[in-house]
């Protein structure tokens, strides 16, 4: 038995106890942050990585103790009591400081029975770690000396994320069975609902397209039920059909995300699809499947599920798509698209003109000709009104019907959508974040009536070994159509500007600034009555996450 | 001085209709202007997904945005359908109190005297809830089940109240089902009821008060396009022509002893009508930052001196005598339009619970109500109205079935 | 003094009835008692003032103090040839009214307070205790500024600890020094007014054991706590059930002291 006194073992306690209260907020974050991951262990390490989110505060405040209380080491039981006071006092502070994630935050954190239950578990081994170190710490002298336990809470304090993760994976068997529970009521409810289901997947445009064809179905043909927002995976949609799924819903549109091999024919098992829309098969998340066949494959699932008398419809213009109508012919097959000059369309859009209003366009649909127009701007956005429109049609509804309710769509705020404040027009991007998006609303800009056009942009990101290409691109052809340029933050600077230049555009009018704020307000310096302006990408989270661990 | 009991007063709002967000912002105004020292308030929400809770997260609007997790810091609660229960039952709750229900058979209630309605649109504003009250027996502010239907059915109402004398514009309803079969017979159809052969004509919802899904059509394609805008949220659509020079005119009445009408108001809209993001998202005068007042922001004339006083007592009359004619109680608001070509007042909608409760038609009205004032009318006439119906007699016996 | 200027708006007709002097909170106007104001004149003539040094109101030559604002509304008063009035005050307002209330009992029929300060707040031992480390850090803080010659102090640590009304106060830091720390629990038992004390229990900024003091002090007082509702319960429709109070209570010929509402 090491030596030590009553009076160390409380100093030692109460550096514990400070430091817990402590962790005990950390944990939160941390756990705010996995949940935020669906609690998937590798995203959470990216996320770490990338954030730099391993503990500093609690870190470093414990290194100044270990080294006071190393210096103070047999110095006097004064002298170490008051450092432990003050241990405990500079924990409860740094406790202090830390955001509760329940409260604060864009997405805050929701304490459902698993988040409990991963807690629970956590805190099990932290308190477990900390009583096996107390016994040990009998054993070796200066076991409760106020230095020696600042030391070993620097190592508890790095473990909280290890703790973590291996809570997560620990209740993994836990949680797989109760998912696999409710697949299994989740699919009986497809089932007795008796719903007609049709999938929908593609590289982009799934959430739009599903809510568009969610709405138009509700109108034209009946009850049909669609999760709301992008929910598109098992556990999502298992969820969604648990909870709204009723027996009286004659069509349920299921939105499909290829995650990996299987994650559609997952799908497809909870939910069989009678019919599927295919808007795109590109070749993005190159890392996760390994070639673009094997993305090929995942992506074509659907196709594969859908029976041979149901509905595909296909997006001709994407070579994937095409290739998977090709492939998989099913009773009625579908394919539109803009350009004829790539094979067969049954749908086919043109005459597009886009005004502040919206679009207006003609269709040609089974040898006859319609004349619409909708809110949407944009090719991206028409296109999957074609997909949308050539469903609806084919499950039976009257086209004119169709192209009514297409007049009353709006854009969600942020998807290219058109906003006139006072004598300026800002068409709005900001939550496009792929190049095709990007080019379509360069392509709004151009045929708007405009005196000056403006753009504002940092650039794409995670694309990969393509963004500076990419960028590059998209600046040669903002050159060509932009009067102002402003750019924001320094990651896709390079690219943009050399694209600007080779562009020809004068540079005399591009600005290039640090932040979106400085962005904004130079924005506003520039603008003048008759302008529009394209915000492009301007995801504001990526500035505005500046907490720091 | 605690001379009685404070009452224990139950807000109910929220429910499952397109309408909910307008009721929350209702209802936490109203909980305001309650008198705390004659009364106990209790919020009872009824979440998007229809369960109920109470709780006090439920006086903040953050609540709301953030529900999930303001959901667990609540108590779940239900009415159940049958009299003497005295209040609200509480679901769920801790282990050892579902234990000892069990065993007991007895849980826990809320104890509630009556019930103060602030719902808009469907199951709260048209019999619905209603309905289940009367069954549980309970006082409540609001209209009851008849007049709460039919004022929620614009058709209908317009069609009894046109028996009684008062102008109502010519309709027709189009039915969702019938569209889907075939889009170009209901509109034929609309087209040929005299009144409505020509354009503009004006699509509304046949079943909800916010002007939700109103639209103007022109032309062929808009009235598609128009009916396609309101199948979204109902199955019948009302089409009436569209007076191309009228302003509306409101007014609202209150079941105290004798029945009121209020002043009136002229609400000023920057289009023909009014629409859902003009009565509740536009500024009103005098709000101080962002703070949601609903229909009390609106930009609205009260009482406006220069409008002809015959307008005035014409709207008045005819509001009270429909209040009186469609058997309503509470507060409601009538809405009429002026038709300026000619002078004639049409009878538009009636809201069995309009929005803010129209205290701003009150607060200028002579005698004036205080919104607090209001509230004890609206609680009075009910706990009033529930002792005049426990004047029934009920039970016959078996006399049929031996 | 007589110089600084007071702007008013007046409601109401003047009838016989007694006068209703609004006095605003710190670093507000007169227009955040409009509302109230106007449901009150109803009945009353109403006077809402911007007090000096806030709204369109003059800013006076030196820093006042509670009793130098005071005998400036003594001053309008005479002015406006209000021989008796009552006085309805919120926050710094209160403070206001309540040395008038001693200073010229004879002048005040009625004195009506919400979320009144007067008294030195009792803080829970959490409190006190965040106050006297937020002020040991200030004097770290500059001292570390002067020796490192960094800003930590002006741009990190003042925009979050610092006192918010300090910091916005200009040309009022002097009175606003004067004034925060006063307490004038000695003077309000020799107050003869009857008065209603108007409370949030959600009041952070004069917290509701303030107002339960002030009603217990004030010998012919009556508390009236709005629950849910923090330092202004007289916005918007809270308008509707200050009047709904107020107006029985200025109303009234007897007076009795209890506390009504949760007390």
């Amino acid at each position: 038995m090491g030596s030590f006194s009553i009076l160390d073992l409380a100093q030692a306690t109460l550096v514990v106890v400070g430091a817990a209260l402590f962790i005990r907020r950390r944990s939160l974050r941390y756990l705010s942050a996995l949940q935020q991951d669906e609690y998937a262990p590798d995203r959470f390490w990216a996320w770490y990585a990338k954030r730099a989110a391993y503990d500093k505060r609690g870190t470093f405040w414990s290194i100044i103790i270990f080294a006071a209380g190393a210096a103070a080491f047999g110095q006097g039981d004064v002298l170490s009591t008051l450092l432990a006071i003050a241990a405990f006092m500079g924990y409860l502070v740094l406790a202090l400081l830390e955001p509760d994630p329940r409260t604060s935050g864009k997405i805050k954190l929701v304490l459902t029975k698993r988040a409990k239950q991963i807690l629970l578990t956590h805190f099990s081994i932290l308190v477990i770690i900390f009583v096996a170190v107390a016994c040990a710490s009998l054993y070796i002298p200066e076991g409760f000396a106020v230095y020696y336990t600042a030391l070993f809470l620097i190592f508890v304090i790095q473990f909280i994320p290890v703790s973590l993760t291996l809570s997560v994976k620990a209740l993994q068997p836990l949680e797989e069975y109760v998912q696999q529970r409710y697949f299994k009521q989740a699919s009986a409810t497809v089932r007795q609902s008796g719903a007609y289901v049709i999938g929908i997947t593609g590289s982009y445009g799934k959430t739009s397209t599903k809510n568009a064809l969610g709405e138009i179905l509700q109108i034209t043909r009946g009850a049909t039920f669609w999760p709301r927002k992008g929910i598109n995976t098992l556990m999502g949609n298992t969820r969604e059909i648990r909870s709204s799924l009723s027996k009286h819903h004659q069509y349920a549109v299921i939105e499909m995300a290829a995650y990996r091999r299987g994650s559609i024919a997952k799908l497809c098992e909870l939910a069989p699809p009678k019919a599927g829309i295919i808007t795109a098969i590109g070749i993005m998340h190159l890392e996760r499947f390994g070639s673009a066949e094997e993305i090929y494959r995942a992506k074509t699932e659907l196709a594969r599920a859908i029976p041979e008398d149901g509905i595909l419809v296909c997006n001709g213009d994407d070579p994937g798509a095409r290739r998977a109508a090709e492939e998989f012919p099913k009773k009625t097959t579908i394919i539109y698209g803009f350009d004829s000059e790539r094979g067969h369309l049954d749908c086919r859009m043109f005459d597009i003109a886009s005004t502040i209003k919206g679009s207006t366009f003609k269709i040609q649909w089974r040898g006859r000709e319609f004349s619409g127009s909708t809110g949407l701007l944009g090719k991206p956005a028409l296109s999957n009104l074609m997909a949308v429109f050539g469903m609806a049609c084919a499950l039976g509804s009257d086209p004119n019907y169709v192209l009514a309710a297409f007049r009353n769509l709006k854009p969600v705020d942020n998807r290219l959508s058109i906003e006139k404040a006072g004598e300026v027009v800002r068409l709005k991007d900001a939550y496009n974040s792929n190049p095709s998006g990007f080019e379509a609303a360069l392509d709004i800009l151009r045929e708007l009536p405009a005196s000056n056009r403006l753009l504002i942009t940092p650039g794409m990101i995670e694309l990969g070994d393509r963004q500076y290409e990419e960028n590059s691109r998209l600046a040669r052809i903002s050159a060509t159509i932009c009067d102002k340029v402003i750019f924001v933050g320094s990651t896709n600077r390079a690219a943009f500007e050399s694209g600007l230049r080779e562009g020809g555009f004068d540079m005399n009018n591009a600005v290039f600034v640090s932040n979106r704020d400085t962005g904004l307000e130079k924005l506003r310096e520039m603008e003048s009555p008759g302008d529009v302006t394209l915000i492009e990408n301007d995801l504001g989270d990526w500035y505005e996450d500046r907490s720091k661990f | 001085m605690a001379a009685g009991k404070k009452r224990d007063i139950a807000v109910l709002y929220g429910g499952r209709s397109v309408e909910h967000e307008i009721s929350v912002i209702t209802a936490l105004q109203l909980m305001k202007a309650l008198d705390p020292v004659k009364y106990n308030v209790i919020p009872v929400y009824i979440a998007p997904s229809g369960r109920w809770y109470t709780g006090n997260s439920l006086f903040e609007k953050n609540c709301y945005r953030n529900w999930a997790s303001c959901q667990h810091t609540l108590t779940a609660v239900s009415l159940q359908p049958w009299p003497g229960i005295g209040g609200l039952k509480v679901e769920g709750g801790s282990l050892l109190k579902r234990f000892s229900t069990l065993l007991t058979g007895r849980f826990d209630t809320i104890p509630v005297d009556v019930f103060l309605l602030a719902f808009h649109g469907e199951y709260g504003e048209d019999g619905c809830i209603q309905g289940l009250l009367e069954m549980a027996e309970f006082p409540y502010t609001s209209c009851d089940v008849t007049s709460s239907a039919i004022a929620m059915n614009k058709y209908l109402c317009k069609s009894i109240l046109r028996d009684h004398g008062i102008k109502v514009l010519p309709s027709k309803v189009a039915r969702k089902f019938d569209a889907i079969h075939n889009l170009k017979s209901v509109t034929d159809s609309i087209l040929q009821t005299p009144g409505l052969e020509r354009f503009p004509l004006f699509i509304k919802p046949n079943h909800l008060g916010s002007s939700i899904g109103i639209a103007k059509a022109e032309d062929i394609e808009s009235l598609h396009a128009a009916l396609a805008k309101v199948f979204l949220y109902d199955t019948e659509a009302i089409v009436e022509p569209c007076l191309e020079s009228m302003f509306e005119i409101n007014v609202s009445v209150i079941s105290s002893d004798p029945t009121r009408a209020s002043v009136v108001e002229i609400p000023v809209a920057t289009s023909g009508a009014l629409s859902y993001e003009d009565k509740y998202m536009r500024g009103g005068g005098k709000k101080k930052g962002a703070r949601s007042q609903g229909m009390a922001s609106l930009v609205r004339e009260i009482d406006p001196a220069a409008l002809d006083s015959t307008i005035k007592e014409q709207v008045t009359s005819s509001a009270l005598k429909a209040f009186e004619v469609l058997g309503c109680c509470g507060v409601v608001r009538f809405d009429f339009m002026h038709d300026n070509t000619d002078g004639s007042i049409y009878f538009n909608e009636l809201n069995p619970q309009p929005g803010s409760l129209s205290f701003y038609l009150w607060v200028k009205s002579n005698p004036r109500f205080l919104y607090t004032e209001e509230l004890d009318v609206l609680i009075e006439s009910a706990l009033k109205r529930r002792s005049q119906l426990a004047s029934r007699e009920r039970e016959l016996g078996f006399m049929a079935l031996k | 003094m007589s110089s600084t200027r007071i702007n008013s708006v007046i409601l109401g007709e003047c009838g016989n009835r007694t006068p209703i002097i609004l006095l605003h909170g710190w670093a507000r106007s007169l227009s955040d008692l409009l509302p109230l104001g106007e449901l009150l004149s109803a009945d009353y003539p109403v006077h809402v003032l911007d007090l000096p040094g806030f709204g369109d109101s003059g800013m006076p030559q030196e820093s006042w103090d509670t009793i130098q604002y005071a005998r400036r509304i003594l001053q309008y008063l005479d002015d406006n040839g209000l021989a008796k009035v009552n006085l309805l005050g919120h926050s710094f307002g209160g403070r206001v009214t309540l040395r008038l209330a001693r200073l010229a009992p004879e002048r005040i029929e009625k004195i009506i307070l919400i979320g009144s300060h007067g008294l030195s707040p009792k803080r829970s031992f959490y409190q006190a205790l965040r106050i006297w480390a937020i002020r040991r850090g200030a004097v770290i803080l500059k001292w570390i500024d002067a020796f490192f010659k960094t800003t930590l102090f002006k741009n990190w640590f003042t925009p979050r600890y610092g006192s918010q009304d300090y910091l916005a106060a200009g040309a009022l830091k002097g009175t606003l020094v004067k004034t925060v720390t006063e307490d004038q629990s000695a003077e309000l038992p020799k107050i003869t007014a009857p008065a209603l004390l108007i409370w949030g229990t959600e009041d952070l900024a004069a917290p509701l054991e303030m107002g339960r003091r002030m009603a217990h002090l004030i010998p012919r007082a009556r508390l009236l706590e709005l629950p849910h509702q923090g330092h202004d319960p007289f916005l918007d429709v809270n308008a509707h059930l200050c009047a709904y109070h107020i107006l029985p209570f200025l109303a009234e010929g007897q007076d009795v002291k209890e506390a009504v509402g949760n007390g």
